[in-house]
């Protein structure tokens, strides 16, 4: 009877441990033994989470490995990012190292738990997400001139919808008032997912976004992208300048998606792993399957590459923070 | 009549046989996930998002949209059987669910949770069929201070949730509220009450704070008195809702219905609250109110209505828009982009069969979650005559599981304690978990929409009473907190004069 009664929290246990424990089958090798745990420093659903869950099929090949993706989030990223930073370098806990828990969120928290420049390994970036000045189609606006020109005769008048304080779209916001010369209040909202609204819905005048959730509404004609922070231009939106094409060079800034560990990983692994990403990010399927994710461009870079850029990054952001946060 | 075409296509695409076996695995993993506190859909979903790449792409959807179904169902099991919600938005549903398993009634909850739930599902994929473009448009007039006014409302009816005191369910709104403003400022980036605890940087975790309130404390509060477990043992009596109950609750469904699904559809706000209001509805509507919190069944009915009906509600922005209100919609959404698919206002054009394919099979979904839980319920009952000492340690340790797991993170188990401690001490002097939960889920939504709108308009505050759906609820939460005055007058001269 009470073996029988039992089966309802036995099966839920099972699923919890399946849930804990992703492990396929490991081979006889030299490393990796056994499966690599990659620490995604955010929630389940984030773009980054859908990155990763579609890249690493092939990234596993490519490294010979079995990769294991566990979601560790909190602070921005901090939380996830620490746990790597503090984990034993053996090569079993890597990071899904987003530039901005390393060149960001640290300066919004203080005593931050690492330094980007010394605690971290990095290996490669693997992609970038662009950003996107974004109106309405019925906006007066239809160039970033027509923006900043109108921003300028009006300063802290247009109101711009960026997905949360202390995440790249709202430095980019800030950043591109600094390059532009104008006052354009950044209205942070929870996420991509509630600016779009906002903005269709008139509350705010245009929005600085990661471009997966405005293609959709370009198609249908209701929103006009002005300019884009991005290395290049978009595949998809070819006519679309970047911000540097504009003149505006400091501003053109974009998240970077990569690869890292905690310090003193041995330099045979960083290697191995390096190629891996090198080959992986080469290959037409994931080409395809980023492609499809649409928020994303590829843009492979060696770790060395990486770190260079995360931390220039950090000095240009570091003096503006203690000017949002009251903090003089 | 060509919608009802268009939906006959949809059906003959989710009736395939391998969809239907879609159908039933996304419902069955849903219901366990769901069962699991901690483990929401979204974590779910994630790990068999690399799965779905190799099955064609209705297929997907039907067995995402299955998992999401499912927890919302699954989540109720265990608040009704052991005080822990198992998501956030079960939590309503345990302070009667619970009450009535203890009364011996278990059987009848999970059967009226199991029904409310399908009833909700099947009016609100009609709805949703026949009113999602031009709904979709309409929730976006919803901007900053449409929410606040409607936070400010959600607020003045929280004391009706009170079945003691409303002195203390104020004072512990005030706890919550204060609870809401731990974490990164949410406008300006400064850390308020974080006391160098990164954890806390998010503010305090919503599942973490629930698991402890309602389960942690229940255990701690049990332990304490002498076992009386025979109560769940003679009297377990009927598996299913007798006639009384379903006329009792048939109302509360309806209701409950149209309320989560609209709510829903709001951009950003939570499957949370709807449940509430659709508990302080019913509460309001019933002839009993007095028998609220000691097991009426209407109290599981309208709430458990409202969660479904609020999860098909939040797939018309992204069916209709292509825009994610919630990590798991974000995840259908990238798995449908994967397969090439964008969902949005050209859906249905561009892709008929995928539209009308995902609209039959929640259908046939929900139809499917009936069947898989009815049998069931025999069994989940069966859980209660597990001897007190061990059911209570697996309670706890499902509760330690199930807050580690939200984040992998331990501080987060420490949080949950810490709430199981405060939750122990609130039974001890009389105040109820309820009231925090929903202060701790409007705080921080109002505190933003409030800044927001105050960004948007520089610092006016006109602009709450210049826009009319704004204004309008703002006089709605006036009335509501200016009618006991008023009623109570009357009532008193009604008492006088039947003294008389």
């Amino acid at each position: 009877m009470h073996r029988k009664s039992g089966t309802g929290i036995r099966v839920a246990l099972a699923v919890a441990l399946f849930l804990l424990v992703w492990v396929g089958g490991s081979q006889a090798q030299e490393y990796p033994k056994g499966p690599v745990q990659i620490v995604i420093p955010f929630a389940p659903g984030g773009s980054t989470d859908i990155f990763w869950r579609g890249i690493s099929e092939h990234m596993a090949k490519s490294v010979g490995g079995q990769i294991a993706l566990v979601n560790k989030a909190g602070g921005g990223g901090i939380v996830g990012t620490s746990f790597v930073v503090n984990s034993k370098p053996d090569g079993y806990t890597l990071l899904s190292a987003n530039s901005d828990p390393l060149n960001i969120a640290p300066l919004f928290t203080p005593d931050a738990p690492y330094d980007a420049e010394k605690d971290v390994t990095f290996i490669a970036k693997l992609a970038v997400f662009p950003f996107a000045i974004t109106v309405r189609a019925d906006a007066p606006f239809k160039t970033l001139e027509d923006l900043v020109a109108y921003a300028k005769a009006n300063p802290k008048k247009l109101k711009s919808a960026v997905a949360g304080v202390g995440t790249t779209p709202h430095m980019i916001n800030e950043m591109f008032n600094r390059d532009a010369k104008v006052e354009i209040t950044p209205v942070p909202f929870a996420g991509g997912g509630e600016c779009v609204p906002a903005l269709l819905g008139g509350h705010v005048d245009m929005t600085v976004l990661s471009i997966a959730p405005v293609k959709a509404q370009v198609l249908s004609g209701k929103v006009r992208v002005l300019a884009l922070f991005s290395p290049t231009r978009f595949r998809d939106f070819p006519q679309i300048p970047t911000v540097a094409e504009k003149g505006y060079k400091t501003s053109n800034i974009a998240t970077g998606i990569g690869l890292g560990g905690p310090k003193g990983l041995p330099p045979a692994i960083v290697k191995k792993w390096e190629d891996a990403a090198a080959k992986t990010m080469k290959e037409p399927k994931v080409i395809e399957i980023v492609d499809k994710l649409e928020g994303l461009i590829i843009d492979f870079k060696n770790g060395e590459g990486y770190r260079k850029e995360v931390l220039t990054d950090l000095a240009t952001f570091k003096p503006i923070v203690p000017t949002l946060t009251g903090k003089k | 009549m060509e919608i009802l075409n268009q939906l006959l296509f949809g059906f003959s695409v989710a009736l395939q046989p391998m969809n239907l076996i879609y159908c039933f695995f996304g419902v069955l993993v849903g219901t366990l996930i769901g069962v699991l506190p901690g483990v929401g859909p979204a974590a779910a979903l994630s790990l068999l998002l690399p799965v779905t790449f190799h099955v064609p792409p209705v297929s997907t959807i039907i067995l995402l949209a299955g998992i999401t179904y499912g927890a919302m169902y699954g989540g109720s099991t265990t608040s009704i059987l052991v005080n822990i919600p198992g998501e956030a938005a079960s939590v309503v549903t345990c302070l009667d669910g619970y009450q009535m398993a203890r009364n011996g009634r278990a059987g009848p909850a999970l059967g009226i949770a199991a029904f409310a739930s399908f009833i909700a599902g099947t009016i609100t994929v009609f709805i949703l069929v026949f009113l999602a473009p031009t709904l979709a448009n309409a929730a976006l007039k919803f901007g900053p201070p449409e929410y606040f006014a409607l936070m400010v409302l959600g607020l003045s009816i929280m004391v009706y949730l009170a079945r003691g005191s409303i002195i203390n369910a104020l004072i512990i709104v005030c706890f919550g509220l204060i609870l809401g403003t731990i974490g990164l400022d949410p406008m300006v980036g400064v850390p308020r009450f974080v006391y160098r605890i990164n954890t806390l940087m998010d503010g305090v975790g919503l599942v973490q704070v629930v698991i402890g309130l309602f389960g942690v404390s229940e255990v701690l509060i049990n332990v304490e008195r002498t076992f009386k477990q025979e109560i769940f043992k003679t009297k377990v009596k009927g598996l299913l809702p007798n006639r009384q109950d379903w006329r009792q609750s048939i109302g509360p469904i309806g209701r409950g219905s149209m309320l989560g699904f609209f709510l829903g559809i709001i951009p950003g706000m939570s499957v949370v609250i709807p449940t509430f209001v659709s508990y302080v509805i019913e509460k309001k509507l019933s002839k009993h109110p007095e028998k609220f919190g000691s097991g009426a069944i209407e109290g599981v009915a309208g709430p458990e209505a409202a969660n479904n009906a609020a999860s098909t509600g939040t797939l018309v922005p992204m069916l209709s828009l292509g825009i994610p209100t919630g990590a798991s919609t974000a995840l259908l959404l990238g798995a449908l982009m994967i397969h090439g698919i964008r969902p949005g206002p050209l859906l249905i054009q561009d892709a008929p069969e995928i539209f009308w394919g995902v609209v039959a099979s929640l259908y046939v979904g929900n139809i499917m979650l009936l069947v898989l839980n009815l049998p069931l319920i025999g069994l989940w009952v069966k859980i209660l005559k597990i001897p007190y000492h061990f059911l209570f340690s697996l309670i706890l340790l499902l509760c330690i599981v199930g807050s580690y797991i939200t984040n992998n993170n331990p501080y987060d188990v420490i949080i949950m304690v810490t709430f199981g401690l405060v939750g122990y001490l609130m039974k001890k002097f009389d105040y109820e978990a309820a009231p925090l939960v929903l202060a701790l889920v409007l705080g921080p939504m109002m505190e933003t929409a409030l800044r927001r709108s105050l960004v948007i308009s520089d610092g006016g505050f006109a602009i709450f009473f210049t826009r009319p759906i704004s204004a309008s609820f703002l006089i709605v939460a006036l009335l509501v907190l200016l009618s006991p005055l008023v009623l109570k007058k009357k009532r008193l001269r009604e008492d006088l004069r039947a003294a008389e």
